[in-house]
């Protein structure tokens, strides 16, 4: 399975690169996720996300290798990847997705911040479910970046978390996706 | 007597109930430890890793994931995104991915003086595949 998800990767992005124009792609997008609760708040980043806009088509993809996250604190580390995301038999989460509507032209000249709606599925602890969510993608002094926030449910991916540290995190969970600058392809 | 005793008791358990907060709160906040101080459980080079992963990822991650390796490689690209993120990329010209070492901050001046073409050995955490094999918390090894 994760061979293949890995050959998917490499045409994915190959595929991309021979059809280059309006397509970018980012090795070092930063994504992050958010647990907020009375007791503590909990956080976790990964700034290696592989992120590949297609605009022409109208696509979005993200992937992620688990045990990529950092935390402040080991203890919780080793709990999300052992316990919570058993990152060893689940090693990457993926979103594929679509703009709900057409890109419009971007002029990498002209500073602009263009809202989309974003549908498509995340996979995520071996399970697949869908997200509707807003894109942000914002050009800036000729840099093309794109930013996203959503919340899951970690009920919805089969995340069981012990009773002794329910109170601790939430059910619901904060990500957010942050491509910085987008590279072209070419 | 029996007074004694319970005093000896009451002492007792506050040494334990002390000892046991002291490690659940140091434990609590550990953090992750600097690999300078640990050992690699695997040597290899960048080549052999990436012809690993690209001829078979699953059993290349039952190998490396998760693992702390030392791998031997020719400098492709440094890349510091935003200071937040201090990567050495290593490979070869001939392998489409590479082996993406992202420095820990503990340890970015020491590789900053490394330019594409040097060879260099680098100890990280392997964190799986995706375009590049992931390296975190990596630090050069002279």
């Amino acid at each position: 399975m994760s061979i293949r998800i890995s050959i998917t990767i490499l045409f994915v992005v190959a595929s991309f690169l021979g059809m280059a124009q309006n397509r970018f792609f980012t090795k070092n997008a930063s994504i992050s996720f958010y647990s907020k609760t009375s007791v503590e708040n909990i956080e976790a980043i990964n700034k290696k996300a592989l992120v590949v806009i297609d605009m022409a088509a109208n696509k979005i993809e993200f992937y992620v290798l688990i045990k990529g996250f950092e935390f402040e604190k080991a203890l919780m580390q080793e709990h999300f990847n052992e316990d919570y995301l058993e990152s060893d038999k689940y090693p990457k989460a993926i979103f594929k997705g679509s703009f709900d509507e057409p890109v419009p032209n971007i002029n990498i000249t002209e500073n602009k911040t263009i809202p989309l709606k974003v549908s498509g599925s995340l996979t995520l602890h071996g399970i697949t479910k869908t997200i509707n969510t807003v894109a942000v993608i914002q050009v800036k002094n000729n840099v093309i970046s794109a930013s996203s926030n959503f919340k899951i449910l970690l009920s919805d991916y089969n995340i069981k978390v012990p009773g002794i540290v329910g109170n601790n995190i939430s059910k619901e969970i904060v990500i957010k996706v942050n491509t910085a600058a987008l590279q072209q392809m070419k | 007597m029996a007074s004694s005793k319970l005093k000896y008791l009451i002492v007792a358990c506050c040494i334990v109930v002390i000892a046991v907060g002291t490690y659940a709160y140091k434990e609590y906040n550990r953090k992750s430890p600097d690999l300078a101080n640990t050992e690699a459980v695997d040597h290899t080079t960048a080549s052999l890793l990436i012809d690993a992963y690209s001829s078979n990822e699953e059993a290349a991650n039952k190998k490396y994931l998760g693992e702390v390796i030392l791998v031997k490689g020719t400098v492709v690209e440094v890349s510091n995104q935003q200071d937040t993120a201090f990567t050495i990329l290593l490979g070869d010209t001939a392998q489409i991915s590479r082996v993406s070492c992202t420095i820990d901050r503990n340890h970015i001046a020491a590789a900053k003086k490394y330019i594409p073409g040097n060879v260099v050995n680098i100890k990280g955490i392997c964190t799986g595949y995706l375009m590049d094999i992931e390296l975190n918390r990596c630090l050069i090894v002279e």
